[in-house]
C-alpha cells in the first residue's frame, strides 16, 4: 500500500512542476483572444522566462507581433520558437504569415510547406498555401497536401472546393465534377458550387464532343 | 461550539531542519499563527529567544547525531503546550492553521489529534536566491480509515496537530529509524485516539521539482524500513486498535510457514499468531518465532480441541479462526477484521474466503462464551446455537471498497472512457461521502475526452466554490474557454497565478 501511494504522489509532482507555466500560457491566450494583446505578450513573456526551452510562448509572442503588426518582433519569436523545436509546424506556420504580410509570397509558399510537411493536418497552413498558390499561379504541391488533408477530413467542403477549383484549372474536370458533387451532397443548394459545377460539365461536354469529332 | 475555556491552550510548534533554505519562512509561519498561546521551538540553526509578545521562540541545539527522530525527541522533550504540531524547515503553516485545529479537538472531546490538507509546493531554485513556485498540488484532501493510517502516511507531517499527553502513551520517536519516522509515529498514536479530518489546506510543503534526467532513486531500505514500522508495538492498553489474534490449528502442519509469513506480510493491523501443534508437526518450523505462540496440543487431537486449547490463551479482543491455510484469501483476514469493527452488529462475526467455508474473524469474547456453553458441540454447531451468525462481508463494508473505485474509475480514464470513469468517481464520493475530491477527479476525467463539458464544468464549478486549488482553477478555465467563456477563464487563470505567487503564509489562504 505504502509504494503505491508514494508513486502517485511522485506523479502528482511532476505533473505540478507543469502548472505556472501552463497558467501562464492559458491566460496568455485567453488575453490575445480578449484583444488585451499587452497582457497577453507580458504573460508569454514570463512563460519564455519560466521555461526557456519551450517554443510555445515564443509562438505566441509572433502571432501578438503579427496582430499589432510588429513583423520584426513577430519574425523573431517564430524563428526563436524554430530554433527551440525544429519540428515546431506553428513556427512555420508564424513565419509564412509574416512573410505573405510582407509580399513575399514564394517566403510564404516555402514556409506554409515546411509547416505542412510536419503537420499535414494544419488547416491553417493548407489554406495558406492554397492563398498563395493562387497568387503565385503554380498548384502541383497544394494538390498534394489537400488530398492528403482530404483523406483525413473527407466532410471538410471549404477544402473539397478548394481542390475542385485547382483540379479545374489544371484540366481535369472529372476529379473537379467529383469534388464539386460531393460539396453538393454535404451543402446542398452552395452557390459557388453550382456555378463551377456548371462550368466543368460544360468544360466535359466540349472535351467529350472534340474526342467524338476526332474519332 | 462550546466556547474556549478563558485560558487558550498552550500549542507548541516544532521546528526541526531549521536550517534548510526555507528555515527562515517556516519560522515566519509559525510566528504568524493567529492563536495566542503559542510555543516555537526551532532545533538547528535559528536565531536564539525571540518573543513577539505571544509566541515563545526557543533555540535548540541541532543534535550531533542529526536524523529526524532525534531532533524531534529532543524538543518533545522540551515541549510544554497542550498540543504540539510539527513543521520542518520545507514547510510553512498558514496563520490560521493552529486556530482551526485547536478549536476542532477543543470542541470535539473524543479526538486527541486532528489533521487538515496540504499543498506539496513545487518549487526550484531562484536565479536571484529563494525559491520559484512552480506549482501546488493538493495532498490528502480527504479522511483517512484507520487501516489508511496503519498502512501508510496517510497524514501530511505539518498538517498534524494532537495533544502532547498522547506521546506518554505512543512513546517517543524511534531513533532507529532512517526514514518513515512520521508515519511510524502516526501509526503508534492510533493506537490511542482516532483522527479528526479538518477539511482545508492549511499548510504547504516545499519539494523540488523533480530531474528527469535523474535516474529513479534507489530506496532499497524501504522494504526494511516499512516492516520495522509494522512490527512495532507501543505498550498496551490500546484503546482504539482492537488486536487480532490469528489461530491456526492446522490439517498440514508443512503448509503454514508460507502461509504464516504471508499473513504476516499482507496484515498491517497489529496481530498475534497462535499455531497449536503437537511436538511432531511443530519440527518443520524450527523455533517458534517471536510473533508466534505456539500452542502444544496432542498428537489425535481433532480440530475442535485444537482450536479450543489454542483460545485459552489468546487475549486480543478479535480472534481469526482458520482451518486450513487461507491461500489467496490472506487479505481478506485484515479485511474481516475491518468489518467487524467497524460494520458488523453484535450478533455478527465475519467470514474469510467464499461461502460456506468455515473460517472467520470473531469476537472473542463471544466466541469463549459460546464455547463454555456448549463444549460438547463442534465450534461452528455452538456458535450457532449461541445465535452467532456467520456472514460475508458486504462489498460497501470492505475497506478498499473506495480505492477500488478509484482504481476502476482511474483505469477508465487512461482507456479512454471518460463517462465511465466519471461515474465511478461519483460512486466513490457517494460512498465515502468526499465529494470535492471525487467531483474534481470526474471533472478531470471528462474533461480529458471531451464531448461532456457541461457535465465537467458544473462538478469543477461546485469544487472551486468550495476548495479552490491552482489545479482545479486552470480545470474550471480550461472548461470556460473551450465553452467560449473567455472572460470567465481568464479570471479563474487570475486567481490560480495568484495562488501561485501569493505568499500564503504571510496572508492566509487565498480563498
Amino acid at each position: 500500500m505504502l509504494s503505491v501511494r508514494t508513486f502517485r504522489d511522485l506523479d502528482d509532482v511532476a505533473d505540478a512542476a507543469g502548472q505556472r507555466f501552463d497558467v501562464l500560457m492559458e491566460l496568455a491566450d485567453c488575453h490575445a483572444a480578449l484583444g488585451d494583446l499587452d497582457r497577453a505578450h507580458c504573460c508569454y513573456r514570463q512563460a519564455a522566462r519560466l521555461e526557456p526551452g519551450r517554443p510555445e510562448p515564443h509562438v505566441g509572442l509572433g502571432v501578438v507581433g503579427v496582430q499589432l503588426d510588429r513583423l520584426d518582433d513577430a519574425e523573431d519569436a517564430f524563428d526563436a520558437a524554430a530554433r527551440r523545436e525544429p519540428t515546431c509546424a506553428e513556427a512555420y506556420g508564424g513565419l509564412a504569415m509574416v512573410r505573405q504580410r510582407r509580399g513575399d509570397h514564394a517566403g510564404a509558399f516555402d514556409m506554409h510547406l515546411k509547416c505542412l510537411e510536419l503537420d499535414t493536418d494544419n488547416l491553417v497552413a493548407l489554406l495558406g498555401l492554397f492563398q498563395t498558390s493562387c497568387q503565385m499561379g503554380t498548384f502541383a504541391k497544394i494538390i498534394h497536401y489537400l488530398e492528403v488533408y482530404l483523406g483525413r477530413h473527407p466532410g471538410d467542403t471549404s477544402v473539397l472546393f478548394c481542390l475542385a477549383t485547382l483540379y479545374a484549372r489544371e484540366g481535369h474536370f472529372a476529379g473537379a465534377r467529383d469534388c464539386l458533387l460531393d460539396v453538393l451532397a454535404l451543402e446542398p443548394g452552395k452557390a459557388e458550387a453550382e456555378q463551377l459545377l456548371d462550368a466543368v460539365r460544360r468544360e466535359l461536354a466540349d472535351t467529350q464532343l472534340q474526342d467524338t469529332l476526332s474519332v | 461550539m462550546p466556547p474556549l475555556t478563558t485560558t487558550p491552550p498552550r500549542v507548541t510548534v516544532v521546528l526541526t531542519a531549521a536550517d534548510a533554505p526555507g528555515g527562515a519562512d517556516a519560522l515566519r509561519s509559525a510566528l504568524a499563527q493567529t492563536w495566542p498561546e503559542l510555543e516555537v521551538l526551532v532545533v538547528g540553526d535559528a536565531p536564539g529567544e525571540v518573543s513577539d509578545g505571544r509566541a515563545c521562540v526557543r533555540r535548540l541545539p541541532q543534535p550531533t547525531d542529526a536524523d529526524r527522530a532525534t531532533a524531534l525527541n529532543q524538543a518533545l522533550a522540551h515541549a510544554r503546550g497542550r498540543y504540539v504540531c510539527y513543521l520542518t524547515g520545507h514547510d510553512v503553516l498558514y496563520p490560521n492553521h493552529v486556530r482551526r485545529l485547536v478549536e476542532a479537538l477543543e470542541a470535539d472531546a473524543g479526538h486527541g489529534a486532528a489533521y487538515s490538507d496540504a499543498y506539496a509546493t513545487v518549487f526550484r531554485p531562484a536565479p536571484g536566491g529563494g525559491r520559484e513556485v512552480l506549482g501546488k498540488v493538493l495532498r490528502g484532501g480527504r479522511s483517512a480509515e484507520r487501516l489508511d493510517l496503519l498502512a501508510g502516511e496517510a497524514i501530511q507531517p505539518p498538517t498534524l496537530l494532537h495533544r502532547r499527553d498522547l506521546l506518554d502513551q505512543a512513546g517517543p520517536c524511534r531513533q532507529e529509524l532512517d526514514s518513515l519516522v512520521d508515519w511510524d509515529l502516526h501509526r503508534r498514536l492510533s493506537f490511542f485516539t482516532d483522527f479528526l479530518y479538518v477539511p482545508g489546506v492549511t499548510a504547504e510543503r516545499y519539494v523540488p521539482a523533480p530531474d528527469t534526467s535523474a535516474p529513479p532513486g534507489d530506496r532499497a531500505d524501504l522494504p526494511e524500513a516499512v516492516a520495522s514500522v509494522l512490527a512495532a508495538r507501543p505498550p498496551r492498553p490500546w484503546p482504539k486498535i482492537a488486536e487480532l489474534a490469528v489461530v491456526l490449528a492446522p490439517a498440514a502442519a508443512a503448509r503454514w510457514p508460507v502461509a504464516m509469513e504471508e499473513i504476516r506480510r499482507r496484515t498491517v493491523v497489529p496481530h498475534r499468531l497462535y499455531l497449536a501443534v503437537t511436538a511432531d508437526e511443530a519440527k518443520p518450523l524450527g523455533n517458534c518465532p517471536d510473533d508466534v505462540a505456539c500452542v502444544p496440543v496432542g498428537p489425535g487431537w481433532p480440530w475442535d480441541a485444537r482450536v479450543d486449547k489454542a483460545l485459552g490463551r489468546v487475549e486480543c479482543p478479535c480472534v481469526a479462526i482458520l482451518p486450513e491455510p487461507p491461500g489467496g484469501a490472506v487479505g481478506s483476514v485484515q479485511d474481516a477484521w475491518h468489518v467487524l469493527t467497524r460494520h458488523a452488529a453484535e450478533d455478527e462475526a465475519i467470514r474469510i474466503g467464499p461461502a460456506g467455508t468455515f473460517a472467520g474473524v470473531f469476537r472473542t469474547e463471544q466466541l469463549l462464551v459460546a464455547r463454555r456453553r456448549r463444549p460438547a458441540l463442534s465450534i461452528r454447531r455452538s456458535i450457532e446455537a449461541d445465535g452467532i451468525v456467520l456472514r460475508s462481508p458486504r462489498p460497501d463494508e470492505l475497506p478498499g471498497a473506495f480505492d477500488d473505485l478509484v482504481r476502476r474509475a482511474r483505469d477508465a480514464a487512461d482507456h479512454g472512457r471518460g463517462i465511465e470513469a466519471a461515474q465511478l468517481y461519483e460512486a466513490a464520493g457517494q460512498y465515502s461521502g468526499q465529494t470535492l475530491w471525487t467531483d474534481e477527479a470526474a471533472a478531470r476525467a471528462l474533461y480529458r475526452h471531451g464531448g461532456h463539458d457541461e457535465q465537467a464544468l458544473a462538478a469543477c464549478t461546485r469544487v472551486n466554490a468550495r476548495r479552490p486549488t491552482v489545479a482545479s482553477l486552470l480545470l474550471e478555465a480550461r472548461l470556460l474557454r473551450r465553452s467560449g467563456q473567455v472572460d470567465h477563464a481568464a479570471q479563474r487563470l487570475q486567481r490560480a497565478r495568484e495562488f501561485l505567487e501569493e505568499p500564503t503564509h504571510r496572508k492566509g489562504p487565498p480563498c
